[in-house]
């Protein structure tokens, strides 16, 4: 027994199709700790998104297993939550039932929904709960978006890329806000991000992988960074060698 | 200074509204004009025997078929007829349709089976099978709205299935992970998201409803617009065949009206641009 929230054991997977096999993924293995905010990053194409499906529990590797809190994953389970790259907000519900359609999904009771109204009140979304989506700015959509994910209650947030379709400002605004509010509601992250000073700001790890097929280059431990909050990271003496270092690791060439 | 660019940007704003006003309704008094002139030279031509009255009638030569047609009852009872064909046709081929649609979704291997199917039916003039559909279901407006089915539905199922599977992956997978079964999906997204692809096959299939009933009017029936207008050419009374497109004509805009209010109803509703 461990006391890590989630295993990733020897992963791989090998895409078929009839034109060729295509092995994206091989031999990754890593933990991560309950309360734990962790970056993926990766050239493209080295399987990020595969391995957060495998995670996530819609496809289930060729090789290896995942297990979340002892317990194997092998289809979509409401522990896990997943914020997609876009905020995929339904143009013809307005914002509230946005927020609301995994609870009725899942058939849950009126404490959830009460416990949305609070998200909302808390996050500053209430003021905009009947507005529909295209009346929002991008940022209040990422965040209507997170609290879809958060309300029904999982403990384990896998987040695609959940800030890159925005412009450069506005993603380093929302992303300190999103994290601000999972640091609030103490959830376990992991973040694929193609953004390095992103993943440095935000997390308390950082895993590199490799291309083709993606395995696990190296592990960045941020623990020197772990009292200085996101924006001021970027000061931080460490910080440019770390940039540095993983850049480099990131390298094509490499 | 101030007050003055006030109300000059005020004015701006406003000459701008007026402007596009005034443009709407000259466009509109201009496409009455056109109209109010084609048929007076149609009268004028016809009355001068410029143009031959007994091929190409006149708008008072219809005014008066009609009159007559509608005194003696027989006009209500031919729209009456063409319309219900239409109707029947229209709702059962859009609604069959959208079912047939929603299994081949909901089974995947019977839409890859009968995708060749679909295809070669979906080229095929469907007016050809009007022989089969009269010798298997008789001259009467069973084979008329047989012939209307064929018509739409093809068209009906490819056009829904087509946009139930583009149906955003990524959204299909946040539902997923929402927990949601394949009812859910349906219901919560697929539907929802497809709400205009089924509003522009309604606008499609009135129109592809009337040319099934007229073409089965041609065909075998005793009553209807199309009756109306295969009956007159024979007889060769083109006061009659002019006299019926024109209410067919009519009809067929009063249909398409319902089903743009039903449209924007909907938009409203359900608020998709
Ligand atoms: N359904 C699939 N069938 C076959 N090959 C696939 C499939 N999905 C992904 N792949 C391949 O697997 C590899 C990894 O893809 P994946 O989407 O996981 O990469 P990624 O790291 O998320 O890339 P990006 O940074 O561009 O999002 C790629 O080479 C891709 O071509
Ligand atoms: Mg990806």
């Amino acid at each position: 027994m461990s006391n890590m929230l989630l295993e990733v054991n020897h992963v791989g997977h090998v895409y078929q199709t009839p034109q060729c096999e295509k092995e994206a993924l091989k031999d990754v293995s890593f933990q991560i700790e309950e309360g734990e905010f962790v970056s993926l990053v990766g050239p493209s194409g080295c399987g990020k998104s595969t391995l957060l499906t495998i995670i996530a529990g819609l496809e289930r590797p060729t090789h290896g297993e995942v297990r979340l809190d002892g317990k194997p994953v092998t289809a979509p389970t409401a522990e896990i939550g997943y914020m997609p790259q876009k905020d995929h907000l339904f143009s013809w519900r307005n914002i509230r039932s946005n927020i609301t359609l995994g609870l009725e999904i899942q058939k849950k009771g009126p404490e959830y929904y009460r416990k949305a109204e609070e998200m909302m009140e808390k996050y500053g979304l209430r003021d905009v709960g009947s507005m529909m989506p295209d009346q929002l700015s991008g940022g209040m959509r990422q965040r209507c978006s997170l609290i879809r994910t958060l309300v029904t209650g999982p403990r384990f947030l896998l987040l695609d890329e959940a800030f890159s379709a925005l412009d450069y400002q506005t993603r380093v605004a929302v992303s300190v806000d999103i994290h601000t509010i999972i640091r609030k509601e103490n959830k376990t992250v992991l973040l694929v991000t193609h953004d390095i000073s992103e993943s440095l700001m935000l997390s308390d790890r950082v895993i590199v992988l490799s291309h083709s097929p993606g395995t696990v280059k190296r592990i960045h431990d941020l623990s020197v960074l772990k009292d200085t909050a996101p924006m001021e990271r970027l000061d931080h003496e460490a910080y440019g060698s770390m940039i540095k270092d993983i850049w480099k690791e990131l390298d094509i060439h490499g | 200074m101030d007050k003055y660019r006030k109300t000059g940007k005020k004015d701006l704003r406003s000459e701008y509204l007026h402007s596009l006003k005034t443009a709407r309704v000259r466009i509109h008094v201009l496409r009455i004009a056109l109209l109010i002139l084609l048929i007076t030279l149609w009268e004028v031509l016809t009355a001068h025997d410029i143009l031959n009255p007994f091929i190409f009638s006149s708008p008072s030569r219809i005014l008066a078929t009609l009159n007559d047609l509608s005194v003696s009852g027989e006009l209500w009872r031919h729209i009456g007829t063409s319309v219900l064909e239409t109707v029947i046709g229209f709702l059962s081929g859009t609604i069959l349709g959208i079912i047939i649609a929603i299994i081949l979704w909901w089974i995947p291997t019977v839409s890859n089976v009968l995708d060749p199917y679909l295809v070669v039916l979906n080229a095929l003039p469907k007016t050809a099978l009007g022989p089969i559909f009269i010798v298997c279901m008789g001259t009467g407006i069973g084979a008329i709205i047989v012939m209307t089915l064929a018509i739409s539905l093809i068209v009906t199922i490819l056009n829904v299935l087509n946009g139930f599977i583009h149906t955003d992956v990524e959204k299909v997978k946040l539902m997923k992970m929402l927990g949601a079964n394949r009812l859910q999906i349906f219901r919560k997204l697929i539907m929802p998201s497809n709400l205009s692809t089924i509003v522009n096959v309604l606008k499609i299939n009135i129109g592809l409803s009337w040319v099934g009933v007229i073409t089965g009017e041609f065909l075998v029936s005793k009553a209807g617009l199309g009756y109306l207008i295969v009956y007159g050419s024979q007889v060769f009374k083109m006061d009659l065949v002019m006299s019926s497109v024109v209410v067919l004509a009519v009809c067929a805009i009063i249909m398409h009206i319902c089903i743009v209010l039903l449209e924007k109803a909907t938009r409203k509703r359900f608020g998709i641009a």
